[in-house]
């Protein structure tokens, strides 16, 4: 409903929730059913049409039952989804708007279209036959060219990545291009130092140093960091100069992305190839990040990239995301030679909607992708991951429980790790150090380097320490790590388990060191603006746990070998624990506990080391892992990044745990005018003027604004670009043209040809009534995947979606008064029952204008508030009350005073205070509004020679709410034996000639001993603050004053109501610029700024209204006397309570029943 | 077509210079120093080990085809003893393929950091004549408006005012890429 909150240019820090509300967003339409005459007259061919063409008896139902009596009002919905065809002549529809979510259902809708199009086409031609050919293998096509892309991307991000984190050491320089490795590889030495070939030269030596010694350590220690420095700056700054979109992980952005929103220029070519440039740099820069988590990203914008080439995924964003999942899964298959393993990480981790189609084509696009990267053969060991190893050991039983233990530790370490990232980054965004994120990189890389090159785990590529701590100690293994004292002398091929020589202790310690380093440095760098991966890392930090554990079980194993947990199985001498299979199980432990995976990580695993006898211990850690990890802190790093970030993403893991209703989480909240697009009344202007107006997604279109029917929805963008285009295609479109969302002719107008926008109207939205709870609400947006669900209700304003309860004006009879009761006996009848207080004191306010000679009198009144019986009523004085008494229907169900106690909203208790106000300044006309009991007034105030009448409003909220005492309206009462009522109009207030729920009341009424005649009018307004609203008051305004003009004509005016509008409105101004020459009599009679200059609406009391909702307090001034001021005068108002008198807990209280005041006014019309 | 020229010179140049003696194939294997069968107990390394590389057919990558050619004199009737001991492994890579990925890549990076040198130095003076009528719109993402740009550059040629202007369009983007994480850091933080 809100404009996207990221395009707005403002603050930088925004609430982190800002972008939730697009995804949930609930529409709240009216399916008015109050008028059934209405319905049956305005029902058009089309609705017909669909009525006939509905599946189910269900719409016909609810139809008859509207006729009927049951009238349940449930709104009408179609069956049809012909608002979604393919409508390929206006360019841009069906695409979005940047940071907005995609509808799935239109677009699988609109799919679907395209589909039955061409499979109709198909008998047509040969042409037309190999179009649907080409459209039936296009999905297999795409996916077959992404694997194929990603494939190769991936090696060459693997054979750059590693010569250029070689080029940190040295440099062969027969052939620059090559690795150390490489550089080595087909030495044809027969030394040992496997690595330290001749044709590969360290910086030292090629700066004439020799090989070993305290000089050439240094030289190789600087440029070691310099090499680190310039990578990661020409990283960082490549990424901020070319795409910053490039920079992270990339998976929470695509798990966002393919739950179903869009980010312009995420999966970009230029976000591609920085990406792959800068994930190099970085890679090779030394920082502690892997390449495998932006593997998914490069595979994604890959596939974004190619599935342009095929129209029918690349201008459907829903059907691209099934390119997309087929990407994902291709990434994670290079990244880790895992093509099972990426099918099922795409489905568990990424993945939002994964039909059994895209299953299959992940499947065939992660095969081709690892298929590729196998043949290309980017490191030289026949595998397309360089810490692949084989396993044939089988494990003991009871090394489950170390395997277990491994996982507890690797959840521990993977939560310490996501709370510490998370507060950095939480850091990083709120303060100054996000303004420096080269600078910060630059630091990073620099402490990684200078910490990283004395320990040689360190100083080595994390994926070759992986590698090394994987592997068993066999005899081509001459690192400290296998410094066992085993000679290799035994003709038995086993390998015998053996005491850990002194390199052992020394490599342990070691690793402890680079474990927390890696831990530490870890977190500063995920999250850092270069391209980062996170699962090397989290692998690595297990790895080191895990192969720490396993020399320590191993050792055991050789000092103990025959204690019973090892079942006798160590007693052979055989090495019977293997130290990399602990380091694999700790890498798997520390990666589910950081990611939270669990099925796609076992099998990536398991796909790592070509064993699937390792499955258990696999299975047991990554479980113990996650089982950790979720207890102590409930997100995995992608959650909680994507919660950080704000991203609308509803998580299908997530429960929802709030009892909230539809109706309590829609927009616009519940009684804020919805706007709504009438199908077949509403001009391009009108609908340019809404678009401006208004920032929804979309509106609803109704077939009026009486009868408020859903006919469907249609998307602002749509509309844009629908009226956008028209004008300039169609010729004699202009502003006064109708829009029409309707199938049939325009009605018969003389104006410029008519609009037709029924292709871009959505005939079938999903519709849910208010009182659909949460959990549902959420499950539809869940699994339909939805952007938006109009709510709908039969009434207007109110939202109990109980059907109307007829009510007629019962509740009063239990009151018993005589027929004929004096005021004074009234009055204390009333204060006498219980519960009811002494009113709240107040006094009269005398005109003090210069041309006021009637200063005795008034005098007089303020001395005399309270009683009436020296008001003396004299046939050129006439008091006016006017009062808002607060429906009782609405005060007590629906208006939510927070501080008054429910018995104070009885009716048995208001009702006396009502009377008492009434009649306790002895009016001569009274005004209310509100009323919803005005048979009760009618018989009080009769006893009180009142008479009176009422209008209800056409659809009254009151009706809706269960014991209601029928509509509420305006009435107007007077004294029977000084006026006489000549005549009395009602009217439905009518914006933009469209009748609203507002009504007014005039009076025609005649002073019977001076024969003067006077007007009197009173309205209630609508309520709700806002520009739209205070837009429909001024035109609601603008039609009581031609409804006044039409009847008054000459005659005194006295317009009095609740006008819910403050002084500054717009309608305000309205009332008094009009040709009757109005003024505000509070305002006009307001005594405390002698300034002249003060315009009327300065002038106004502070408040008529002061009352503390749910919401908070509320006090301003909505309620006004209006006066002709050529033929009457102003002699006295009624002040308003001071606040203490009205009380902390303000109204309505015990003392004063509505949370309106009454405003009492004195004129004098005549002549003396 | 900057980027196909360097491509067909870096082509052109892998192919001239694929005569590299780098071999593709080797047979790795690593065997226990010697003195592990000769029982000649002075020996302080023990665990060394010793690597030998040659290039044989896959079939021949075994003990009796790489190591006893070599040092079979030294371990005369120890043969059985020795072989075992022995890991021989065949691999194979490419060098062209490195070689041409290597040479992309740093190809790709300087030409990058070239571009990005000339939109940070030189750019700024090229258009600070142009800057002048140049409105920044609210609206970035807009792209069914003609970009503002479009009357400014017609002098050039018609592919070079179309080009200008989809590099308006992309630092426009670019730039509220920029916005959105550095400044505003509503994104991946």
């Amino acid at each position: 409903m809100e404009k996207f909150p990221l395009k707005r240019s403002g603050i930088p820090s925004q609430d982190t929730s800002t972008y939730q509300s697009v995804n949930k967003k609930l529409q709240y339409a009216n399916g008015n059913s109050s008028n059934v005459s209405t319905f049956g007259a305005s029902v058009d061919e089309d609705m017909i049409d669909i009525q006939t063409s509905a599946a189910g008896g269900e719409t016909i139902r609810d139809r008859t039952s509207r006729m009927g009596e049951e009238d349940d009002g449930v709104s009408h919905y179609s069956v049809s989804y012909s608002g979604t065809h393919e409508s390929g002549d206006i360019p841009g529809i069906g695409q979005y708007e940047d940071f907005h979510t995609i509808d799935w259902q239109r677009d699988i809708a609109r799919d679907r279209m395209r589909h039955r199009r061409i499979v109709k086409k198909k008998q047509d031609s040969i042409w037309n036959l190999i179009e649907g050919a080409h459209d039936a293998w296009s999905g297999w096509l795409c996916v077959l060219l992404v694997g194929l892309f990603t494939g190769a991307v991936a090696s060459v991000i693997d054979i750059g990545a590693t010569w250029m984190t070689d080029l940190k050491f040295g440099i062969c320089p027969q052939a620059f291009w090559l690795n150390q490795e490489q550089c080595c590889w087909s030495s044809n030495e027969t030394s040992l130092e496997a690595g330290n070939c001749s044709q590969w030269h360290t910086w030292a030596e090629i700066l004439g140093q020799s090989r070993k010694g305290a000089g050439s350590y240094i030289i190789s220690y600087l440029f070691y960091i310099v090499w680190a420095l310039l990578f990661a700056s020409l990283s960082a700054s490549l990424v901020r100069m070319f795409a910053p979109y490039a920079c992270g992980s990339g998976i929470p952005e695509i798990k966002t992305i393919l739950s179903g929103f869009i980010i312009r220029g995420y999966l970009g070519k230029w976000t591609l190839i920085i990406k792959c440039v800068g994930l190099i740099l970085s890679v090779s820069a030394g920082l502690s990040l892997g390449k495998e988590g932006p593997m998914v990203h490069i595979a994604c914008a890959i596939g974004n990239i190619l599935s342009y080439l095929f129209p029918k995924y690349g201008r459907n964003e829903a059907k691209k995301r099934e390119i997309l999942s087929a990407s994902a899964a291709a990434g994670v298959s290079v990244a880790f030679g895992a093509p099972i393993g990426g099918v099922l990480f795409s489905l568990e981790e990424v993945s939002y909607y994964f039909p059994l189609k895209t299953l299959w084509r992940s499947f065939f696009c992660a095969l081709i992708a690892a298929f590729i990267l196998r043949s290309i053969n980017p490191f030289g060991n026949e595998h397309s991951v360089l810490f692949y190893v084989e396993y044939n050991k089988p494990w003991i039983f009871f090394e489950l429980i170390p395997f277990i233990g491994l996982g507890i530790i690797g959840g521990v370490i993977a939560t310490i790790f996501i709370k510490a990232n998370l507060w950095w980054c939480r850091y990083r965004k709120f303060s100054k150090l996000g303004q420096y994120p080269v600078t910060e990189v630059l630091l990073v890389t620099v402490m990684t380097a200078i910490i990283a090159y004395p320990n040689p785990y360190t100083r080595m590529n994390t994926s070759q320490l992986i590698y090394l701590l994987f592997s068993q100690c066999g005899i081509s293994n001459s690192d400290d790590l296998c410094d066992y004292n085993r000679n290799f002398t035994d003709v038995n091929s086993a390998i015998e388990i053996a005491a850990a020589g002194p390199g052992v202790h020394r490599a342990v310690w070691l690793l402890i060191l680079a474990l927390i380093l890696k831990l530490i440095m870890t977190v500063f760098t995920f999250g850092m603006k270069v391209p980062c991966g996170l699962f090397i890392p989290s692998l690595c930090l297990g790895a080191i746990v895990g192969r720490i554990v396993g020399i320590g079980m191993e050792q055991l194993a050789y000092h103990y070998p025959k204690i019973w947990l090892f079942s006798g199985e160590c007693s052979t001498g055989d090495d019977c624990i293997t130290p990399g299979l602990y380091a694999m199980v700790g890498a798997a432990a520390v990666l589910g506990g950081v990611t939270r995976m669990t099925i796609s990580l076992v099998v990536i695993m398991f796909e790592l080391t070509g064993g699937v006898r390792y499955i258990v211990p696999l299975m047991a850690a990554a479980m113990a892992s996650k089982w950790v990890g979720d207890a102590l802190g409930r997100q995995g790093i992608y959650d909680a990044h994507i919660a950080l970030n704000g991203y609308p993403f509803l998580d299908s893991k997530d429960e929802f745990q709030h009892t909230s209703l539809a109706a309590d989480v829609m927009q616009p909240k519940r009684n804020e005018t919805l706007s709504v697009i009438t199908q077949d009344s509403m001009t391009v202007d009108d609908i340019e003027a809404l678009l401006k107006e208004t920032e929804h997604n979309g509106y609803p279109v109704v077939v009026s604004r009486e009868s408020q029917y859903l006919v469907g929805f249609v998307l602002r963008r749509d509309l844009n670009l629908a009226v956008a285009n028209a004008k300039r295609m169609v010729d004699g479109i202009c502003g006064q043209s109708l829009v029409l969302f309707t199938a049939g002719g325009a009605p018969q107008t003389l104006g410029p040809p008519p609009l037709k926008l029924k292709k871009i109207l959505d005939m079938a939205p999903i519709t849910i009534t208010d009182q659909t709870p949460m959990e549902t609400v959420v499950d539809m947006f869940r699994k339909l995947g939805l952007r938006q669900t109009l709510v709908t209700h039969n009434g207007m304003g109110s939202f109990s979606s109980v059907p109307k309860i007829l009510n007629n004006d019962l509740l009063d009879e239990d009151l018993d008064l005589p027929r004929n009761i004096s005021r004074n006996e009234l009055i204390q009848h009333c204060q006498r029952q219980p519960l009811v207080h002494p009113m709240v004191k107040r006094a009269f306010r005398r005109d003090e204008g210069p041309d006021s000679n009637h200063g005795v009198k008034v005098r007089k009144l303020n001395t005399l508030t309270k009683a009436c019986s020296e008001y003396i009523s004299n046939p050129y004085n006439l008091r006016v009350l006017q009062w808002n008494i607060l429906s009782q229907a609405l005060g007590q169900m629906n208006d939510n005073f927070a501080k008054c106690p429910d018995e104070a909203l009885a009716w048995n208790v208001r009702r006396y205070l009502i009377i008492e106000e009434l009649i306790e300044y002895c009016p001569d006309i009274i005004c209310i509004q509100e009323v919803d009991h005005f048979n009760f007034l009618r018989h009080v105030l009769g006893t009180q020679g009142y008479k009176g009448m009422f209008f209800p409003k056409p659809d009254s909220p009151c009706i809706y709410i269960n014991g209601n005492n029928g509509p509420d309206g305006c009435a107007i009462f007077y004294r029977n034996d000084k006026l006489d009522l000549l005549k009395a109009e009602t009217r439905i207030l009518e914006i933009w000639k469209v009748q609203s729920n507002q009504v007014a009341l005039l009076m025609i009424l005649k002073i019977k001993e001076t024969g003067q005649e006077i007007c009197v009018t009173t309205t209630h307004l609508k309520a709700r603050k806002g520009p739209l609203l205070s837009t429909l008051r001024n035109e609601q305004g603008k039609d009581l004053m031609h409804f006044i003009e039409r009847h008054c004509d000459n005659r005194p005016l006295i317009l009095c109501g609740d006008f819910n509008a403050e002084p500054t409105e717009p309608i305000y101004g309205t009332l008094l610029a009009s040709s009757l020459g109005l003024g505000s009599a509070y305002a006009d009679c307001d005594t405390t700024d002698t300034d002249a200059n003060l315009t009327s609406a300065c002038r106004e009391p502070a408040y008529t209204t002061w009352k503390i909702r749910g919401e908070g307090e509320v006090c301003h001034t909505i309620d006004y006397i209006f006066y002709t001021k050529d033929n009457l005068e102003i002699e006295a108002v009624l002040e308003m309570p001071s606040e203490e008198e009205i009380g902390e807990h303000r109204v309505p209280s015990f003392s004063y029943p509505s949370d309106h005041f009454s405003l009492v006014c004195d004129f004098r019309v005549g002549r003396c | 077509m900057k980027y196909y020229i360097c491509f067909l010179v870096l082509l052109w140049t892998v192919t001239i210079s694929n005569s590299q003696s780098y071999e593709d194939k080797r047979c790795k294997c690593i065997c226990p120093s010697i003195a592990s069968v000769t029982n000649k107990t002075d020996t302080m390394n023990q665990t060394s080990r010793i690597l030998y590389i040659t290039n044989v057919p896959p079939n021949k990558c075994n003990c009796d085809g790489v190591i006893l050619p070599r040092i079979g004199q030294y371990i005369i009737g120890k043969e059985q003893e020795f072989c075992p001991r022995c890991e021989c492994k065949y691999e194979n890579r490419n060098t062209t393929i490195i070689k041409v990925v290597v040479i992309i890549v740093i190809w790709v990076i300087s030409i990058l950091v070239i571009y990005m040198a000339f939109l940070i130095i030189l750019d700024p003076l090229l258009n600070k004549r142009i800057k002048g009528n140049y409105q920044e719109h609210t609206n970035e993402e807009d792209e069914m408006s003609p970009g503002p740009m479009s009357h400014n550059m017609s002098v050039r040629g018609n592919v070079l005012n179309r080009v200008g202007h989809q590099q308006d369009k992309w630092k426009r983007q670019v730039k509220e890429q920029r916005r959105n994480i550095y400044d505003r850091h509503t994104m991946l933080n």
